[in-house]
């Protein structure tokens, strides 16, 4: 027991030790003894990233990672009066993890905002934290909630949407292409309900009737059964709000071998032709439709650069969560470019609530005052680039799009959030 | 529900069913033997199903990507059992430890040579595809296939076990192992073959699974969840157990899908819940 006590008196002296060696270093650098920025005034301004980098969403951690480096890379580690330093950490895809790694971001390594994290079960928990601490948080969940009942005033959603806000105009498209009635197959939690209900109640409102409402659940890994009974079923569309995982390929694979494909149109959510599935299914997603805020085959000259230029450098194309990271990191230097003093907390929130999202990625819109980006949706169809590579290109714009689409929102927010119950605002 | 949605919902049942069967039945096999709760099965179906994605890919051969994913889940399997199980025979926490460790291992050095996007062994490629239209009825082919192999598999296994020198010496081996080595059967090869065998039977479940279900890094530890439910229902050890065990689960589910969807996720563990209020020891096992 003494050994154990002594042992871990040890270990916190070295830490310790570590610690007071490290905190002359970084005073130095801001004292003048670094001199290779011109504008180093010596502010170092500390951005936390948590990120799933292992685990079953470890691909998005590579994905944000890369666009994070491609960001600095083009922008500079220098932003006006400020040095940027970067803190990665792990979430390992478990919302413990990412709670106990925002603590250590903010407690041990001071920064001054945090990115992320992506998942949703992540993203409530991390926020809640962040915001008792008084942390700037730039959220990237897509979880409807962040930014309505529970909107909080340090949390600002950057780098997603809504997930019913990229299902509303997919539900008013299919509405316009003449369908009158649809079933909606989505995975059974959060993300899917939401999903769902922005298409059914977009649909809805446009005139449009919903028959059949299927839902999976998240661990099936067969879904032979759900697609012989929407091959049953005598609809105009079908929506598919999938979680974008193999979950998403396997339902294109098995609509494809049980000849649904070829029979019902089928429209989908932001995730469900995902360049991850593209990829994996190939040519039977030709022509499929979804909506979402990025398109990497989006011909607008910003997105296409973007695209371009991430393409040469890393051999892939961007993932959502790339250009995500990226046009987060664009909002940070808008505003840290016009900041004479160092911006913290509630101060840094509002400044970065008034970023004109014209100015990155997005390409248009502006934030709402829960937080929420007001901006362009796209309807995408899947086509074949010159190369041969499976694109989402864009076919429809629907522009300044609301996360409470045109519904009033004092209306909307007394509402339940969606369920499985709840589909139709 | 028309016929022939019933129909297509049978097969469903059963073609998910027998991939389930090729999953359970080397980890039964080997449980029947050595008594070891091979949790490593997972990472041979990894290392099965990736290694026949990157063949198939390459070769455009179905069957060349069967037969590497078998012999290298083979191989890896051998590694295991000669390297590092050997050592801790007969303890059973540290082999459950061990076998879980391996699964972990494989299951992150996947994640980190393929990533974590959605792979899958393409369709076509020498293997049955499209599908099979009958009328009104429509199935794809590749289901039928698998309810194929597993069949040819399941009965070469029952035979083999039953009527050949080798079957005999390993249902000696699982009847008493101690009685059956002093008559001089050398055990310890029984052991390493057997273990070799159900470690190629995951390899072969991966490379047929990944035509029909996208693979991602953590595909081995939701087979290997199946597999142990699949020989809980059918009884630890027992070929026909995990066969009857399998179907039952796959048609349950199918059916649980459509009729009761509000008890979806309920079809693959309420069947083994009862059995083990029930029956403990499962539908074909024998009480301890």
């Amino acid at each position: 027991m003494i050994r154990k006590i002594s042992a871990a008196a040890g270990v916190t002296l070295a830490a310790a030790l570590v610690l007071t060696a490290c905190a002359p270093s970084s005073g130095l650098s801001g004292g003048g003894e670094a001199t290779d920025g011109p504008a180093d005034t010596g502010q170092t301004f500390k951005i936390g990233v948590l990120a799933p980098m292992t685990s079953w969403a470890g691909a998005i951690g590579v994905d944000m990672q890369q666009g994070w480096d491609m960001f600095l890379a083009d922008q500079g580690q220098e932003i006006g009066s400020f040095k940027i330093e970067t803190v990665w950490e792990d979430t390992a895809s478990d919302p413990d993890t990412a709670l106990t790694k925002a603590r250590k971001l903010v407690q041990e390594d001071h920064v001054d905002l945090v990115i992320g994290p992506v998942l949703a079960s992540e993203g409530l928990v991390v926020g809640d934290y962040l915001t008792q601490a008084g942390v700037v948080n730039l959220a990237m969940t897509a979880a409807d909630d962040l930014t309505q009942r529970l909107a909080s005033p340090m949390v600002i959603r950057t780098g997603s949407f809504t997930a019913s806000q990229m299902s509303f105009p997919v539900g008013d498209w299919a509405s316009k292409q003449g369908y009158k009635t649809a079933a909606t197959i989505c995975v059974d939690y959060a993300f899917g309900w939401e999903s769902c209900g922005g298409f059914v109640s977009a649909f809805t409102a446009a005139g449009g009737t919903v028959t059949n409402q299927l839902w999976y659940p998240g661990d099936a890994s067969d879904l032979s059964s759900y697609v012989s009974q929407l091959g049953s079923l005598d609809v105009d569309v079908i929506f598919v709000g999938s979680a974008g995982g193999t979950d998403s390929s396997n339902f294109f694979r098995t609509a494809s071998d049980f000849g649904l494909l070829t029979k019902t149109p089928i429209v989908s959510n932001c995730c469900t032709t995902d360049q991850a599935i593209l990829e994996d299914v190939g040519d039977i997603a030709l022509g499929q439709i979804s909506g979402s805020f990025y398109a990497e085959g989006n011909d607008d000259p910003v997105v296409a650069g973007f695209v371009e230029q991430y393409e040469s450098k890393f051999g892939v194309l961007p993932s959502l969560y790339s250009f995500a990271v990226y046009s987060t990191g664009q909002m940070v230097y808008d505003v840290l470019g016009k900041a004479s003093g160092k911006p913290t907390g509630q101060a840094l929130a509002d400044a970065i609530r008034g970023v004109d999202l014209g100015s990155t990625i997005i390409g248009s819109g502006s934030l709402d005052e829960y937080g929420n980006p007001v901006g362009p949706v796209f309807i995408r169809q899947v086509v074949k680039r010159a190369d041969g590579k499976l694109v989402n290109a864009v076919i429809e714009t629907y522009d300044d799009v609301s996360q409470f689409w045109t519904f009033d929102p004092k209306a909307y927010l007394a509402n339940p959030p969606f369920s499985q119950e709840f589909q139709q605002q | 529900m028309s016929g022939v949605f019933l129909l297509q919902q049978l097969l469903n049942g059963i073609s998910f069913g027998a991939l389930l069967f090729l999953i359970a039945s080397g980890f039964t096999l080997v449980f029947g033997l050595m008594r070891i709760s091979n949790l490593a099965h997972g990472a041979f179906y990894l290392v099965g199903a990736y290694l026949a994605v990157v063949t198939v890919a390459a070769t455009h051969s179905f069957w060349l990507g069967l037969l590497v994913g078998a012999v290298a889940a083979a191989v890896v399997g051998l590694g295991l059992e000669r390297g590092l199980l050997r050592r801790v025979r007969g303890r059973e926490m540290p082999e459950v430890l061990l076998t879980v460790g391996v699964l972990f291992v494989i299951a992150d050095l996947v994640l980190w040579i393929f990533g974590g996007d959605p792979k899958s062994v393409n369709s076509g490629n020498g293997a049955p595809s499209g599908a099979l239209v009958i009328g009104d009825f429509t199935y794809p082919q590749y289901r039928l296939f698998i309810i194929g192999v597993t069949l040819v598999i399941g009965v070469a296994l029952f035979l083999a076990q039953r009527y050949s020198k080798f079957g005999a010496i390993v249902r000696a081996g699982v009847d008493n192992r101690e009685a059956a080595s002093a008559l001089g059967i050398d055990i310890d090869r029984v052991f390493t073959w057997v273990f070799v065998l159900g470690a190629a039977l995951a390899g072969i479940a991966g490379a047929i699974g990944s035509g029909l279900l996208s693979l991602s890094p953590t595909s081995g530890t939701e087979m290997l969840l199946y597999a142990m439910v699949v020989v809980i229902v059918g009884g630890l050890g027992s070929i026909t157990g995990a066969a009857v065990g399998a179907v039952l689960i796959g048609l349950i589910d199918a059916f649980t899908k459509v009729l009761f969807p509000e008890f979806a996720y309920f079809t693959i563990f309420a069947p083994m819940g009862l059995v083990l209020v029930f029956r403990p020891q499962g539908l074909f096992g024998r009480a301890a």
